[in-house]
């Protein structure tokens, strides 16, 4: 199944390494800074990046861009960035919602809930660390997977990660799912994105260095509802079994 | 105009329709409501929201709609279901539309109701020349099950129904609901003096594969027994998901 290649074409609205242009600037301004930034920090024992219990809040959208940046304890760097981007094309202009829902029960727990609306065709993109000014530099020696817990899916999604170095190389690596189950009956699976999958997609290559990640971007595009449970890293000595959902590099 | 995802969303109804019973007067069916007036939304993460929308396209005069949610079983992530009728600017391009989206986790059932413009004045239709309802999908995003109600006795005494499946599309289609198919309440259809329409949809898989036709589906309505419904007519039909559900 070949993916889509067109999330590096959309169109930011502040200052991220996601559009083309943007990507390749990035690189060859950043080229020029030393390499380390800051103290380099890895992840929490667990491996969780967000388990989207602090920093509740939603942001909707009937058509074009909104945007929100939440703050808490449990999100790595102690912030995400969410863009919601509803195409202004779609027919019925039906609602889409984004919700950081922190709980503390186990049969709904915190959740990213996303909630799209009649013929809606949105996307979201999901940031942590926004460079230069809060860039991550997170240390991810000794891990070899980012992984996506989903409470559930119900249609079709184009799923991508976007990792950027602190030396501003980029790449992607994503995948298309199919619905587990109905609304109201979907089930909880996991993705995952192997560091040695992701295609170096800004200009001039390079290899990403993974002991001082500043950026990610994990992209949905779709019309699914979907909720997702957790954000996280596994280590190299994990005996957790790979997902049978596994991220694969773009087509050309 | 581009066909919709099949995702996420729930339904667009563009159209309810009478057919004649002749291939000929077939032509012109009469429109009972093709959303073009009476505009509005409603939304909800539990309970029942209910709003009547007045126009001049709409059988009656007035249409009620509702979204029920059962009291069991409320949206846990607290995610919306709205329903919005929605009148187009220009209809060549895109059709009004009574149109539904759930969000995540949200399952909760909707309903369609016309009995004039307060919602409880009999219609008094005839609808002795025509032989069947046509319901008009845009799209449908899951299955469901529709059930159909005509509401009759001269002040909604009694009630005949029709269930059926619908499977999930992302090309327009229509579903014809034969009134030859209609259970009966305790007394027979007058159809040509009905009192009420009303309409239910709720998300599901349904036990039928076949979307072109009505036929029994699996929810039956609460009442005496085979045959023989005759419930007085509850008041604007909320709580009526529940019921159904028995």
């Amino acid at each position: 199944m070949k993916l889509k290649t067109n999330t590096f074409a959309h169109t930011a609205t502040r200052v991220a390494p996601l559009s083309l242009g943007a990507v390749s600037l990035a690189a060859v301004a950043m080229a020029w800074m030393p390499q380390t930034m800051g103290a380099q920090t890895p992840p929490p024992a667990n491996g969780v990046l967000d388990n989207f219990a602090t920093g509740g809040g939603k942001v909707a959208a009937t058509s074009g861009i909104q945007t929100v940046t939440q703050t808490g304890s449990g999100i790595f760097g102690g912030s995400r960035y969410i863009q919601l981007s509803v195409n202004t094309a779609d027919p019925y202009q039906q609602p889409v919602q984004v919700q950081v829902r922190p709980s503390n029960s186990a049969s709904d727990p915190s959740s990213l809930l996303w909630s799209i609306g009649y013929g809606a065709t949105p996307r979201i993109d999901l940031e942590y660390g926004n460079p230069p000014s809060a860039p991550l530099n997170l240390n991810l020696t000794g891990y070899d997977r980012l992984r996506v817990n989903f409470g559930g899916l119900t249609g079709p999604l184009n799923f991508n990660i976007e990792a950027y170095d602190i030396n501003g190389v980029g790449g992607i690596c994503g995948l298309n799912l199919v619905a587990s189950g109905g609304n109201g009956e979907a089930n909880a699976f996991t993705v995952d994105f192997p560091f040695s999958l992701f295609a170096v997609a800004t200009l001039g290559g390079g290899t990403i260095d993974w002991g001082n990640i500043e950026f990610f971007d994990i992209i949905f595009q779709g019309g699914s509802n979907l909720a997702i449970t957790k954000f996280l890293a596994i280590p190299t000595t994990s005996t957790e079994p790979l997902s049978p959902n596994v991220c694969a590099a773009p087509a050309t | 105009m581009a066909h919709l995802a099949h995702g996420a969303g729930f339904l667009a109804v563009v159209a309810m329709a009478l057919m004649p019973q002749t291939m000929r007067a077939q032509e012109n069916p009469l429109v009972l409501d093709n959303f073009q007036t009476g505009a509005g939304k409603i939304q909800a993460t539990s309970g029942t929201q209910s709003v009547t929308q007045t126009g001049s396209g709409i059988v009656g005069g007035g249409r009620s709609i509702s979204i029920v949610y059962n009291p069991a079983a409320p949206s846990q992530f607290g995610q919306p279901s709205t329903l919005q009728v929605r009148p187009s600017a220009d209809p060549k391009v895109l059709p009004p539309a009574l149109i539904w989206s759930n969000g995540f986790d949200a399952v909760p059932g909707i309903e369609v109701e016309y009995a004039g413009p307060n919602a409880d004045t009999p219609l008094g239709l005839n609808l002795t020349n025509y032989d069947r309802f046509r319901l008009s999908f845009e799209g449908l995003s899951g299955s469901i099950v529709l059930t159909a109600e005509v509401w009759y006795g001269g002040s909604f005494n009694f009630y005949g129904y029709q269930s059926c499946g619908l499977p999930a599309s992302n090309i327009p289609f229509t579903v014809d609901i034969p009134f030859s198919a209609f259970n009966p309440g305790l007394s027979p259809i007058t159809w040509s003096d009905l009192d009420g329409l009303f309409f239910e949809l709720t998300e599901g898989a349904s036990p039928l594969n076949s979307p072109n036709s009505g036929d029994h589906g699996f929810l039956r309505p609460s009442g005496p027994g085979p045959g023989g419904h005759g419930h007085v007519r509850p008041s604007r039909h909320l709580g009526r998901l529940r019921d159904m559900a028995g």
